[in-house]
């Protein structure tokens, strides 16, 4: 089952994801907590009218 | 010597002829018939004999003498009876419908059969094995309710045919408690109670139970001893309990797995209990990590000792980067305690995990 909680601040922010629901965000009322499929680290994610969009794949580095 | 047909009559006595007879002359398209004309509540047979010495009879009422079909030993059994009302046949004996070659079967037909092994002592319990007569889409095998008693209600066994399921003790109702499912690429055995119910795998080494393992919502599994002491449980979310034979003094796992991005920071908060007067070690290690150099990511071991809200925190081992930020323990309030992913300032993502080991007050 590849699902876990995806915390957004309310103003749509990602803030993390997590395998257990955090009651600290989902007593707090300036977070939303979504139990969803996993996300892909490698893009940005945003809370839009209450929907996960996935966002721009994160640039890749050259440096070494 | 010859007749000639529509020929005699005997008004009585009995007649003999040495060799063979033959009724009919193979007409074709006409049914040949040999009567036997009797009264009723007398045999109708055919008997066999060796000289004259009998050794089978058939025939109507052959040895009863009632309307039974009947195949008679001549020393006393009556081996296969046909009721004439019911067409119930009753063997006497072991019986054997085939010879012993693949594709020879039994089949028993009607909408619900049951077969019925019963001691004829009377002093144990028969059985009954029935498809579609107890349990829709299975087959039961049902004890009589009483020693020699022929009365079966309440399956002791029960094979689901639809769902692939097998019930102990499920009696009446469909198996629920106990299903084995079978595919070419899988091989599950799943035990299933109520939505709010435990259940339990209990061991014993011969009258000695050495120990179980209970399911419920609370806990996926939890290892019990001999006592009935929990030893070990997992929960759903995966936070290991490692109770060291006595509830809640021993050394408990939580683990926190996601993703986030260097800029992010979080708490995960674990609920400890309040050390009062005395004081409180945990171990944390934690790490986040966006690229392959460790300028992108952070990584910390550490002890925190707590009493209260005050803290000191004794690093094993610790990477924190401007980039993927670091890890950091408090308390929060008395009784819980607070792992801090701080943010550092490249937005790249990845996945992280926190691992705290506790004892809680």
């Amino acid at each position: 089952m590849n699902k876990e909680y995806c915390i957004f601040k309310k103003t749509g922010e990602f803030v993390f994801t997590a395998n257990n629901e955090p009651q600290n965000y989902s007593n707090d009322s300036d977070y939303v907590v979504i139990y969803s499929d996993r996300l892909d680290p490698s893009y940005s994610y945003s809370l839009v009218n209450g929907e996960i969009v996935k966002g721009d794949k994160w640039p890749e580095i050259t440096e070494e | 010597m010859s007749f000639q047909a529509s020929a005699f009559i005997f008004a009585q006595g009995a007649a003999t002829f040495n060799g063979n007879v033959t009724v009919g002359s193979a007409i074709a398209a006409t049914n040949i018939e040999f009567n036997l004309s009797g009264v009723s509540g007398k045999a109708k047979r055919i008997q066999f004999q060796d000289g004259v010495t009998g050794q089978w009879l058939l025939g109507q009422g052959a040895a009863s003498e009632t309307s039974a079909f009947e195949l008679y030993n001549a020393t006393g059994t009556i081996v296969l009876s046909v009721n004439k009302s019911t067409n119930i046949s009753t063997f006497n004996g072991s019986t054997t419908f085939a010879a012993k070659t693949n594709g020879n079967n039994v089949t028993l037909s009607s909408n619900g059969t049951a077969m019925e092994m019963y001691n004829t002592s009377g002093t144990v319990k028969n059985w009954q094995i029935s498809s579609q007569v107890v349990n829709s889409q299975c087959m039961d095998f049902t004890p009589s309710t009483a020693n020699g008693g022929t009365t079966y209600s309440t399956p002791i066994l029960t094979i689901d045919g639809e769902q692939n399921r097998v019930g102990v003790g499920t009696g009446t109702s469909r198996p629920l408690t106990l299903f084995h499912t079978y595919s070419a690429t899988d091989n599950l055995s799943t035990f299933q109670a109520g939505s709010s119910s435990g259940i339990q795998l209990r061991f014993r080494h011969g009258s000695t139970l050495t120990g179980y393992i209970n399911s419920n919502t609370t806990n996926i599994f939890s290892v019990y001893n001999t006592n009935s002491t929990e030893l070990v449980s997992v929960t759903p979310g995966g936070d290991v309990f490692h109770y060291g034979g006595t509830s809640n003094q021993g050394l408990w796992t939580y683990v926190q797995v996601g993703s986030c991005t260097g800029q992010n920071t979080f708490n995960f908060d674990v609920t400890v209990g309040d050390e009062g007067g005395g004081g409180n070690i945990f171990k944390v290690e934690a790490g986040f990590a966006h690229y392959s150099a460790m300028a992108y990511n952070c990584l910390a071991e550490f002890y925190i000792s707590c009493r209260s809200t005050g803290y000191a925190t004794t690093d094993v081992v610790r990477v924190d980067t401007a980039y993927g930020g670091s890890f950091t323990g408090s308390k929060s309030d008395a009784s819980t305690l607070r792992i801090t992913k701080n943010a550092g300032n490249y937005p790249g993502g990845g996945r992280y995990w926190i691992r705290v080991t506790k004892v809680t007050y």
